[in-house]
């Protein structure tokens, strides 16, 4: 699946940012470099990005930025784990994760009044897949496996989870973002859920 | 960061040692270090070779540092020569003399008395140059203001404010004019492939495009192609083949 690119001047001009914004996001690692795409074009060599993905990020940048500095901008834009660890009754009071997948969280990893952003985000991702009525309750905890074994070994990089479905049977996955997957026609994507996305919710929210 | 090692290291004449943590570190003479450096602060007054990164708060250097991996320091003031193989990280970085990095560097402010030269990038808030530099990929900074002496050279320059104009040899440093003219002195000249910034003046300048809200063309300058989007001005016999206003 081709990504649809945006030229630097198509960008600039769309979000009426200069020149010296994007120069100095970029430096601020508020945009990642990856998305700096060269490509040869009749003058030269141009710079392009993902549209979508610069489009909507840039958008966060400009709502973002007169509350926080680009400092703590780039930490939330970044793939690293913050270190923050999140009282249980503090996520359920606000409505970011509710009763019921705190429950299921309980039964994984105990009584604990607190949980470290890590087990706050694999909560998160449950939630939004229950809610939305994608997965049911079996199928998210089998998720929350999951991410649990597996998201560590993804540390730093963008991913997606996945539950997919195949006659009668469910089956998770995490994948880096950038590959390219194809399913057999039997199968049925459930749920995909950006977890670099969530991150960043996740981030502005705690 | 202010380490509390309890120790210091002190070298005079030569001394071949290991790295290590320390609180300050005084180098007199010629040291090689076998190790990585991290201290609070290192002076050195002569010549320092660490085979390793070095990770200082405060670092000044009368003379040569050669470092075989990174730097990572708050101030790094140097007087001579500086050689750092892999990356470069400050807050400050003031240099008299020759600052050559293998890889990046990235910065807050750099003040350049002479040359500052990267492998690969430069990141900086502010530069304020008087000489030359020679960046082989992007020299990203907000503000740049840059008297140029002799050749330079950048692969693309973007930033916000962007002032280059050609130094004038009479007035500069006694000692610089004589080590320039030992070295056949040319015309002060940057080139560059892509400049791109908000407000763009340029003297003495090759590029084959510059981009920006506001673009001054001036003196010595040769540009392929000027696309600016609000003025664009071009004088003193500055060069321009096309023009656009986008």
């Amino acid at each position: 699946m081709e990504e649809e690119l945006i030229s630097k001047k198509e960008l600039l001009e769309a979000t009426n940012i200069s020149y010296g914004q994007l120069y100095r996001w970029k430096r601020k690692k508020l945009i990642p470099v990856e998305w700096f795409i060269r490509k040869s074009a009749v003058t030269g060599q141009e710079t392009f990005f993902p549209k979508d993905k610069i489009l909507a990020r840039i958008e966060k940048i400009k709502n973002m930025k007169d509350d926080a500095s680009l400092n703590d901008l780039a930490d939330v834009f970044s793939p690293a784990v913050k270190a923050v660890n999140s009282e249980k009754q503090d996520l359920t009071a606000r409505g970011i994760i509710s009763k019921a997948v705190m429950e299921i969280i309980g039964e994984k990893y105990g009584q604990k009044e607190q949980l470290g952003f890590r087990e706050v985000l694999y909560a998160y991702s449950i939630e939004k897949a229950l809610s939305s009525g994608d997965i049911g309750r079996d199928e998210a905890k089998f998720l929350l496996e999951t991410l649990d074994e597996n998201f560590p070994k993804l540390e730093g990089k963008a991913c997606k989870a996945y539950v997919l479905r195949k006659m009668g049977t469910t089956t998770c996955c995490l994948i880096q973002d950038g590959l390219e997957i194809y399913f057999d026609s039997g199968v049925k994507t459930a749920a995909c859920l950006n977890l670099a996305t969530l991150m960043e919710e996740l981030k502005t929210k705690l | 960061m202010v380490r509390h090692s309890g120790k210091d290291l002190n070298i005079s004449g030569y001394m071949r040692v290991d790295g290590g943590i320390y609180d300050s570190v005084k180098i007199n003479g010629s040291a090689d270090l076998n190790s990585a450096l991290q201290c609070n602060d290192l002076k050195v007054n002569g010549t320092a070779n660490i085979s390793g990164s070095v990770n200082s708060d405060y670092i000044k250097v009368n003379g040569r540092i050669y470092v075989r991996d990174s730097v990572e320091a708050g101030e790094y003031m140097t007087n001579g020569k500086s050689e750092i193989e892999g990356s470069m990280k400050a807050d400050y970085i003031k240099v008299d003399g020759s600052l050559e990095v293998k890889r990046n560097i990235e910065a807050g402010k750099i003040k350049v008395n002479g040359e500052i030269l990267a492998g690969e990038g430069l990141n900086a808030e502010e530069m304020d140059i008087n000489g030359r530099i020679n960046i082989n990929s992007l020299l990203n900074a907000d503000r740049l203001k840059f008297e140029l002496y002799w050749r330079s050279y950048a692969g693309e320059i973007g930033g916000e404010h962007i002032v280059i104009k050609k130094g004038d040899l009479m007035g500069f440093d006694k000692f610089l004019k004589f080590v320039f003219s030992a070295f056949g002195y040319k015309e002060s000249s940057l080139n560059a492939g892509i400049i791109e910034g908000d407000d763009i003046y340029l003297e003495a300048t090759q590029a084959k495009i510059v981009r920006g809200k506001n673009v001054v063309i001036g003196e010595g300058c040769s540009i392929e192609l000027v696309e600016y989007k609000d003025t664009f001005r071009q004088q003193n016999g500055g060069y321009v083949k096309e023009s656009k206003k986008i």
